[in-house]
């Protein structure tokens, strides 16, 4: 049978058109490659830069970055490499610095006199323990904005919006191209590339933080499903809080700039859990959820000792935020307001795709990953990047992949045989509008995230918990998945954020289980402690011919941790 | 809840929030006019009403999605 399509071609396609996807466009076509960029939504408007929280980590090379370095790799509880840190530092100002010659929306000085009128204008805020954090103020929608504008201006580089992606193409082991769904057309696509930039994103199971449902971890599946390896699974389970009558996000600079949690009881009770003001990410959220579960819930956030100036500067970085405060009939800064910790998944965890130098290639040839699609673990290890460090992500390491994936299109010799074998690829995505009595995806969508987001299971991990869990989600990919019915083509693309969900919840709790201690987001009950002799190690998964995952561990470099004085020469056990 | 109303009398058809919408929400009818095709999907993310040229849409911001807080619960529900 013909299916309905389209043919591109092209020399590197970047899947997903964030600020990582955007970036990914232009490297490559400075590599003189042609780049085609592909988006589940709208380029420059989907995935979670868009709505980022508005604050991106903004070091230059006259500050010396061993204090920023040292202190984040202590609040990353260790599982990094401080080597990547610093590489990062460096990629993300080169980019800030081609941004600010772009004129992009950053926060800039406004006051002539002192002949700084325009010029950057970084602030120091305090965000965990991280006082060291130089950090520069953004409107995300603009700057996405302008990231559209840039790919187009560099000519060599097209895009495809609403356009989703769901399997990639193999011949000889090489990368060759990809069949997508045109959603909004009512057909599909066959995208010939000799290399493909995977910038889609994390998984955020569609919870109950802004901005993120559109990410439900394609980028793994469709990675692992060629054969690539993944890293940090275990890490896939970020909570942040949010208002429980909206979807929100800013908290991190709300609890930074004055804000206070209080329980049920009145008290504020974050001291308990840590004795940093404010605490890490990862323990205000498992705070959270300890006084909920003891009965101490529930949680309010009370503003009203952040200074004024602090309030404006939120109201303007947040304003969208405040817009739907105002519309749910809330007052943030006059009233306390109800919050409890939403699950975000691997957009604050450091899941994703692995990949092992600067090149930002995946384990199979042709294959680049970039943003949060590549696993975060190098940056941030075992807690979250979110608020200043994924938007750097973004910059470098989408940059890093558009690079490595143009000059790899160099030297591949065009094949034009290569949408002989695609019939059978198109053929096979629309398999699930065929089944006329299936399930819905809307339907199992809600079976997974009630495996993956309650905090009984995922905030405070437990064995039996998880097995329980993972048995349930292995039974609705044997026997839900194959079932899954699509009434039409918005509704066939959803099939596939099941499928993809379906694989990072099983992998998440996988690894999980693997690791036998506690360690930033990782917190099981039955392993209270870290431990550093046995666990300086990152997991990584590997599919074997079933596609059933086995795993091994790679070390992270403990020599650079003890030169930077974090980690005790000879640990004790 | 999620995204409300496209005003149909303000609404151009630029099909703007059509096109931006990341979770494919809104649609253009035969008159080419924006309506809200799949609201169950909304976020309440605002880029459509950012986007609109002529303020026609207007999005709810009520979060719908119940947390599932008890895992005991979940497993007897599933």
């Amino acid at each position: 049978m013909e299916v309905p399509h389209d043919v591109y071609t092209t020399d590197v396609l970047v899947i997903g058109g964030g600020l990582a996807g955007c970036w990914a466009a232009i490297a490559a076509t400075r590599q003189d490659s042609r780049a085609l960029v592909v988006d589940k939504g709208f380029v420059g408007g989907s995935g979670c830069s868009v709505f980022a929280g508005g604050v991106v980590l903004y070091l230059t090379p006259e500050d010396d970055p061993a204090d920023f370095v040292r202190e984040h790799c202590r609040e990353s509880e260790l599982l990094l490499d401080p080597a990547w840190v610093e590489w990062l530092v460096q990629a993300n100002y080169e980019r800030i610095a081609e941004l600010d010659g772009w004129g992009a929306p950053f926060d800039r000085h406004d006051d002539a006199a002192d002949g700084q009128a325009g010029s950057l204008h970084r602030r120091l805020i305090y965000v965990g323990s991280r006082e060291t954090v130089w950090r520069l103020g953004l409107d995300s929608v603009e700057l996405m904005k302008l990231m559209r504008k840039q790919v187009l201006r560099t000519k060599q580089a097209k895009l495809l919006d609403h356009t989703t992606i769901v399997k990639l193409l193999v011949e000889d082991g090489r990368i060759i191209g990809a069949v997508g769904i045109r959603r909004q057309d009512d057909r599909l696509c066959l995208i010939q590339a000799k290399a493909v930039v995977l910038a889609a994103g994390g998984c955020a199971w569609k919870g109950t933080h802004f901005g993120h449902d559109m990410l439900c971890g394609e980028a793994y599946k469709l990675a692992w499903d060629v054969g690539a390896s993944l890293m940090n699974m275990e890490y896939a389970n970020g909570y942040i809080a949010t208002n429980t009558r909206f979807d929100s996000h800013g908290q991190c600079i709300l609890a930074a700039i004055g804000g206070k949690y209080l329980n049920g009881e009145g008290e504020p009770f974050l001291g308990k859990y840590s004795d940093k003001v404010p605490p890490a990410i990862h323990v205000i959220a498992r705070g959270m959820a300890s006084e909920i579960r003891e009965g101490r819930g529930p949680i309010q956030l009370d503003l009203s000792a952040v200074p004024v100036k602090d309030r404006e500067m939120w109201l303007h970085a947040f304003k969208h935020i405040a817009e739907l405060a105002r519309r749910s009939g809330q007052d943030l800064f006059a009233d306390r307001t109800q919050w409890h910790p939403g699950f975000n998944g691997s957009v604050s965890g450091s899941a994703g795709v692995y990949f092992t130098d600067t090149t930002m290639a995946a384990t199979v040839p042709g294959l680049y990953v970039a943003g949060d699609a590549a696993t975060r673990g190098y940056v941030v290890g075992a807690s979250s990047g979110i608020t200043f460090l994924n938007l750097a992500w973004a910059n470098g390491s989408g940059y890093a992949a558009g690079t490595g994936a143009g000059s790899f299109a160099q030297d591949i010799v065009w094949d034009e045989s290569v949408t002989a074998n695609a019939e059978d690829a198109l053929a096979e995505a629309l398999r699930p509008m065929e089944r006329k009595d299936g399930l819905l995806p809307d339907v199992v969508y809600g079976q997974l995230q009630s495996q993956a987001m309650p905090p009984e299971v995922n905030i405070f991990r437990e064995g039996e918990r998880m097995q329980r869990a993972l048995a349930h989600v292995r039974n609705l990919q044997q026997e839900a998945v194959p079932r899954l019915f699509a009434p039409d083509f918005h509704e066939l693309v959803k099939c596939y954020e099941v499928e993809a969900t379906a694989l990072t919840t099983a992998l998440m709790y996988e690894a999980a289980l693997l690791r036998t201690e506690s360690r930033g987001w990782h917190f099981r009950e039955d392993y209270p402690h870290r431990d550093d002799n046995g666990w300086l190690k990152w997991i990584v998964a590997t599919p074997n011919e079933e596609s059933d995952p086995s795993f091994r561990y790679v070390p992270v470099p403990r020599k650079r941790l003890e030169e930077l004085g974090i980690l005790e020469t000879a640990a004790v056990v | 809840m999620a995204i409300e109303k496209v005003y149909e009398d303000l609404c151009i058809g630029c099909n703007l929030c059509v096109k931006v919408c990341p979770l494919d929400v809104l649609r253009m009818d035969e008159k080419k006019k924006a309506y809200i095709r799949y609201q169950d999907d909304c976020q309440s993310c605002l880029l459509c009403e950012i986007y609109c040229p002529t303020d026609a849409i207007y999005v709810g911001p009520e979060n719908p999605r119940e947390v599932p807080f008890n895992v005991v619960e979940i497993a007897q529900v599933s």
